[in-house]
């Protein structure tokens, strides 16, 4: 009888361990996933304001076909996102990545005041900017 | 004596047992605990931490319109974007989210490197929204169409490269502003600029800082007051060697006010810096320089009395923004 009962609370210890051990298993797992998550997202933005500095676009109007001419001054490649049309404001969205040193033409709708490339990177760039 | 023993064994394990279970019930608890008690959990900290890095948002451009500011924005971010709530000042304002124009189609989710245009109920300034994620993101610190801060540092040749306001001094954008030539002879002896500008303050008590070479001043009058402030009552304004001045203003926070700025150059190299702390330009500089044809330079009550145009009896040389 004491005996049994002895085997008895050794089970429940056994399983109750076997449970604490699980819980905390499953804890630190889901703790280093969110943790990573964190650093995942964290390591992102430092890269997007790191990069957003470096980011430089000449951006020219050229009235005679109604075309804008991007062209990549910085060191990275720059993916435009859009193109504005000022003012009574007018967005033409696209995505056309442009390598450093490189010139992509884009058309747009003539008639416009200002026309501002706006990259992924949260940048805009007007055709007014002078090239540096 | 044996049973006994036994017994007591038995009950100290379940009650141990028990105890084990109810702490991890409660850590359980804490953990994933969310809603009132947002980021108080490890899982919840963590979570909010990668929200907030991965939810960034950029104005790339607004305007003010029907009562309301049109906010242009992207999420540079990595994560799409549900707005709960729009702010202003920390009280709730009415916003409607859309694709931009043309199209103008009611959305509910920003998706990352992608324009969307967030209509607001309010002024451009203070503007905060809030996230599903609980991530409150403030607009107005990141305008970038306009000319962000209301600072620069010009000035012609021989001060091209030094250092003023914490700004290294580069050519005026106006190319004549920088021809020393025109300065000194007949029949222009003096050449200036008249600088015009929409801006914001972050403060009541914004400081004022500028370096000048020879005279400036600056002018502001909140929109719509039709009364003019001078910065500087006119200090600043004669012949002179890069000096700086500085004053602190009394002004409405948010509120949007007009800034003239009036600076001149008599013969010689010049310079202009101007810094305005805890402030945001709504617009650039809209820029005249213009000539001077007699020997001295405007007089202070000339320029005072028309802060945002440019001194009359003066040339017009050329006009741009900056």
């Amino acid at each position: 009888m004491v005996r049994a009962k002895k085997a008895q609370a050794a089970a429940v210890a056994a399983i109750a361990l076997f449970l604490i051990f699980l819980f905390f298993l499953s804890a630190f797992t889901s703790i280093n996933n969110m943790r990573l998550f964190a650093v995942k997202e964290e390591n992102y933005e430092a890269q997007v304001l790191a990069m957003q500095k470096e980011e430089s676009l000449c951006v020219a109007y050229l009235p005679q076909s109604s075309q804008l001419v991007i062209t990549n001054t910085g060191a990275n490649p720059s993916t435009i996102v859009a193109v504005l049309e000022l003012p009574n404001l007018r967005v033409i969205s696209m995505k056309v990545t442009v390598q450093p040193g490189y010139s992509q033409q884009v058309p747009v709708d003539p008639g416009y005041t200002e026309y501002a490339a706006v990259t992924s990177l949260g940048n805009s760039f007007a055709n007014t900017t002078t090239c540096s | 004596m044996r049973s006994k023993k036994g017994v007591s064994e038995y009950t100290a394990v379940l009650i141990l047992t028990l105890i084990s279970l109810a702490v991890m019930g409660g850590l359980v608890a804490y953990a994933m605990s969310s809603g009132s008690r947002n980021a108080s959990g490890v899982l919840q900290q963590e979570k909010q931490l990668g929200f907030e890095a991965g939810q960034v948002v950029k104005v790339v451009f607004y305007e003010q319109e029907n009562g309301g500011t049109l906010f242009l924005i992207e999420d540079v971010g990595n994560l799409p974007i549900q707005i709960s709530e729009c702010l202003q000042g920390g009280a709730p304002v009415s916003c409607t989210l859309e694709t931009p124009p043309p199209n103008s189609n009611p959305v509910s989710v920003i998706e990352p490197n992608a324009l969307y245009a967030l209509f607001v109920n309010s002024g451009p300034q203070g503007v905060e929204i809030l996230t599903t994620q609980n991530v409150l993101i403030e607009l107005t610190s990141l305008y970038s169409l306009s000319s962000g801060t209301p600072e620069y540092a010009f000035g012609t040749q021989s001060y091209q490269g030094q250092s003023y306001l914490g700004m290294t001094v580069v050519a005026f954008p106006i190319s004549q502003l920088n021809d020393n030539s025109v300065n000194c002879g007949s029949p222009y002896d003096t050449q200036g600029y008249t600088a015009v500008a929409y801006v914001y303050f972050t403060d009541p008590h914004p400081t004022v800082s500028i370096v000048t070479d020879d005279g400036m001043e600056v002018f502001l009058e909140q929109v719509g007051s039709n009364s003019w402030q001078s910065v500087f009552n006119g200090q600043a304004w004669h012949g002179q060697g890069a000096t700086e001045y500085q004053q602190t203003l009394n002004v409405n926070k948010n509120q949007e006010y007009v800034i003239a700025v009036q600076w001149f150059n008599a013969c010689g190299p010049g310079m202009s810096a101007l810094q305005i702390t805890n402030s945001q330009l709504a617009s650039s500089f809209s820029v005249t320089a213009w000539l001077w044809s007699s020997s001295s330079y405007p007089s202070y009550q000339l320029v005072a009395a028309n802060p945002s145009s440019v001194p009359q009896g003066a040339t017009v040389e050329a006009t741009g923004s900056w």
